[in-house]
């Protein structure tokens, strides 16, 4: 076990590996009540088409199978209902899906010896029956459902719909009705066994808990140490061009009351890694609110002209692209779109707006790290996107220049957009 | 963690000292009985206060101060408690260890403007601020219906009883909007800041004889306290025949909400009976309404209630498929009719008291809710924590038997669920 810390948050993790190459991150914060366990898979909605484990051949599986695998993780074959076992002691149990990883979480105040050691169980024991699993179906159909009459949901779902050409985030993390319906036991058994191995996996645990006795009762596990992480997991990616699908669309949302839109910017992602991949969004990141923020002009300016209600930006990448999505309320969305793309290319940056929102950050950072659940949230995201937590990431922050902002901005192709809008619906 | 509370003439100071955040909070609480026309004013007024001030009279100025400020976080937020309605200015700021010296005075400095310094001239708001407060306000309103749960609870709440504060739309009215101008949005300031009861919290690594100095400093209200008024929503009009309402609307799936009274009930009932008797039916992912309508039956993704004490109220909802309604309706009566027949076992009990008293312990560890707590204590006549839990676990099967038997289905409302 070593003991790391992330420098400038007091927060220090332990961090250890089991034989079979399951991680394990534990980050005490020993003055709450509270305690956090994560235990993540690698494996999302974005995943469909892989090397099978079970027949060492190419497969290509319906929509919403890791979502669905997700709900049947709580079927046991003994009949218990995991709730059932953790609200015992009042501890609350979960689960979520989405494009990148499924989560199983536990959170409570006593018991985590007896908690964590049930929660490694049950995921690493799945028990999939016909029966049990066509129940599941009209869950999961009204789950979809829900998603379908809200407005966000619905403009969400179309704009990756113009933004992507193959990608699978192209369809709803739960799959559509029908592709839910075609899946069949046997599915779930190959997508548990190819990506459900402790190499492909992470354990985290936050919060109020005694570090040795966590480990031992994670090193003793049967279940969690009897598995092997048998081959290597080949996943195919969609070939996702860097073009987007259509640039402009217009539809009409039921329940709408003010138009709203998503406009997509899509780049190619530089080839980076690590600390060097963190900085580069960080860039990414000041970039957008110095543009974009809270106390930017842009804001003052086109508040001033009533073209927005609601607005927000972020960047994300997905597979070897940046994307900088860009959501808005307004009553003249198109003229809001010109705006914003004209921003992103003109708008004038200087040392001091990237010095002041550099100490943003850092006091963002803090902020969040005194709350062991986000901290969680934040080192699992770390762990997808860089490989390891960054514990160095206050002074990365530090170091970003204008030259850095200057290179992202280089980078981005901002008339490779995409725009979705929502209209009311009459 | 150390509790003192200071009663000056105008308003009441209350301070927590703690080292377990890295933050402070401060909420400066405004209390008054709710009136349903002053709900849209009141939401202009606290979101304007919080946009812009006299000193800070731009957007832009007023938000590089709260990043010069460390990244505090500013906002107002209003909330119902039974027949009152609290709008709370919030501010969350980094111990000086993580910032700089004087960061709380200058915090608390910043919300003293923020309260007392209005950006006004004339004896107008400024009109920049004005448009732009009035626009948002306007899509809040218009967006409350894009949420098909939401707008459906509060229909349901209008048929159950439209003359009460739990039917008030608490994002405002459109016909309120409307008539408000700078001129007599300024005359509510006025009359707002003034006919208030005021609590100010404060929870952090602080030093009290210090930050009572400062408050005082900076706080100085022209007010006469007044008296808190009772919280307690009545409403004993039983109705002979349960009312049921459907309405139809094109959308996937139908939103089943459903209010029951809970009549006459005792103190004991309404503060520790009432929890557990809802844990048990709907409250958790391990309760009846859980365990069969979703797992056992699948007929929904969710299907949950919720209890609110200070209504006398208990509110059902679940998302289904319109065919399935009366299928649906009747598992529920079936499990509401269980928990009057004493159909529960002594574990479903002790997990729902379990459960209980953990999200008590849990308050330990967010400033918020500590602060929501001793509010409790202060104005509710909530109990501690400690007889809090010596007393759930003092309920018994009678009490929740003779509890399940005060609760009535008052309005089953059916909302949508029409496309094909």
């Amino acid at each position: 076990m070593t003991i790391k810390e992330i420098k400038g948050i007091d927060v220090k993790v332990y961090c250890d590996e089991l034989e079979n190459g399951l991680k394990i991150f534990l980050i005490p914060y020993s003055e709450r009540k509270n305690y956090f366990i994560d235990y993540v898979v690698k494996y999302g909605a974005e995943v469909d088409k892989f090397i099978s484990s079970h027949t060492g051949k190419k497969v290509k599986e319906p929509y919403g199978v890791a979502h669905f695998l997700e709900h049947k993780m709580f079927e046991q074959e003994d009949g218990v209902n995991p709730f059932d076992f953790f609200s015992k002691t009042g501890t609350d149990a979960n689960a979520s899906t989405g494009y990148r990883l499924t989560s199983y979480t536990a959170d409570g105040i006593v018991n985590i010896e007896e908690n964590l050691n049930y929660l490694l169980n049950y995921v690493n024991s799945p028990y999939f029956t016909d029966e049990n699993v066509e129940k599941e179906k009209g869950i999961i159909i009204e789950e979809l459902n829900m998603y379908k009459d809200r407005p966000e949901n619905v403009l969400y779902e179309e704009s990756n719909k113009v933004l992507f050409k193959k990608h699978p985030m192209r369809i709803d993390v739960g799959g559509t009705p029908s592709s839910v319906k075609k899946i069949t036991k046997e599915i779930l058994y190959e997508c548990y066994d190819t990506f459900y191995q402790p190499n492909n996996m992470f354990l985290l645990v936050a919060g109020n808990f005694d570090v040795e006795s966590v480990i031992n009762v994670i090193k003793n596990n049967k279940k969690l140490n009897e598995k092997k992480s048998k081959n290597e997991i080949k996943v195919f990616k969609s070939g996702e061009p860097v073009e987007v699908n259509v640039k402009e669309k217009e539809i009409k949302i039921k329940n709408i009351m003010v138009p709203k839109f998503i406009l997509n910017v899509k780049s190619p992602m530089r080839n980076l890694e690590g600390e060097e991949k963190y900085r580069y969004m960080v860039a990414t990141d000041i970039l957008l609110y110095v543009i974009f923020g809270m106390s930017s002009e842009f804001r003052e300016k086109m508040l001033k002209r009533n073209l927005y209600t609601l607005f927000y930006s972020s960047s994300v990448v997905v597979d070897d692209l940046l994307l900088f999505e860009f959501v808005a309320e307004s009553n003249n969305p198109n003229e809001l779109k010109n705006e914003i793309l004209k921003y992103l290319k003109e708008q004038k940056i200087t040392k001091e707006d990237i010095e002041r929102v550099k100490k943003v950050k850092i006091s963002l950072e803090v902020m969040e790290s005194d709350k062991p659940h986000i901290m969680l949230d934040i080192a699992v995201d770390e762990l997808l996107d860089y490989g390891d937590i960054l514990y160095n990431k206050i002074d990365l922050i530090k170091s970003i220049t204008l030259d850095d902002l200057n290179k992202v901005r280089k980078d981005i192709l901002v008339d490779n957009y995409s725009y979705i809008v929502g209209y009311p619906k009459k | 963690m150390e509790y003192i509370k200071k009663e000056t003439p105008t308003y009441n100071l209350h301070m927590i000292k703690t080292n377990k955040f890295k933050t402070t909070s401060i909420e400066i609480i405004f209390s008054r009985e709710l009136k349903k026309e002053e709900i849209t004013i009141m939401n202009f007024l606290a979101s304007i206060m919080t946009y812009t001030t006299k000193k800070y009279n731009t957007k832009l100025k007023f938000s590089q101060k709260m990043e010069n400020l460390y990244a505090s976080k500013v906002f107002a937020s209003s909330y119902r408690l039974g027949k009152n309605i609290n709008v709370d200015f919030n501010m969350k700021l980094l111990n000086d260890k993580y910032a700089e010296e004087g960061l709380l005075e200058e915090s608390l400095k910043f919300l003293s403007e923020i309260i007392f310094n209005p950006n006004v001239d004339n004896n107008e708001f400024d009109q920049e601020s004005f448009d732009v407060i009035k626009n948002d306000e306007q899509s809040q309103i218009e967006r409350f219906k894009e949420d098909s749960r939401r707008y459906s609870t509060l229909r349901l709440m209008e048929l159950t009883d439209s003359t009460k504060p739990f039917s008030y739309n608490l994002k405002g009215y459109l016909e309120d909007l409307k008539k408000i101008n700078r001129k007599n949005l300024y005359d509510f300031y006025k009359e707002f800041i003034k006919c208030q009861i005021i609590d100010i919290y404060i929870i952090g690594d602080i030093d009290f004889d210090k930050t009572e100095k400062i408050v005082s400093d900076n706080f100085k209200f022209d007010i006469v306290k007044s008296n808190q008024n009772d919280f307690m929503i009545e409403w004993n009009n039983h109705r002979e025949k349960i009312q049921e309402v459907v309405e139809s609307d094109k959308t996937n799936q139908a939103k089943l909400s459903i209010s029951c009274r809970l009549e006459n009930i005792n103190k004991f009932e309404r503060n520790y009976v009432l929890n557990i008797y809802n844990l048990i039916l709907g409250g958790t992912a391990d309760s009846k309404f859980f365990k069969n309508i979703r797992e056992k039956y699948s007929l929904c993704y969710y299907a949950s209630s919720g209890a609110n004490k200070l209504d006398n109220l208990l509110v059902i909802s679940s998302g289904i498929t319109k065919d399935n309604y009366s299928k649906i309706m009747i598992l529920i009566e079936k499990e509401m009719n269980d928990m009057r027949k004493g159909n529960f076992d002594d574990i479903e009990i002790e997990k729902a008291k379990k459960y209980y008293i953990s999200n008590l312990e849990e308050i330990e560890d967010s400033p918020n809710q500590i602060i929501a707590l001793y509010y409790s204590m202060d104005k509710l006549g909530a109990d501690d924590v400690e007889t809090k839990k010596k007393m759930i676990n003092k309920v018994t099967k009678d009490d929740i038997v003779a509890l399940s038997n005060k609760v009535y289905i008052d309005t089953v409302f059916l909302l949508g669920g029409d496309k094909k």
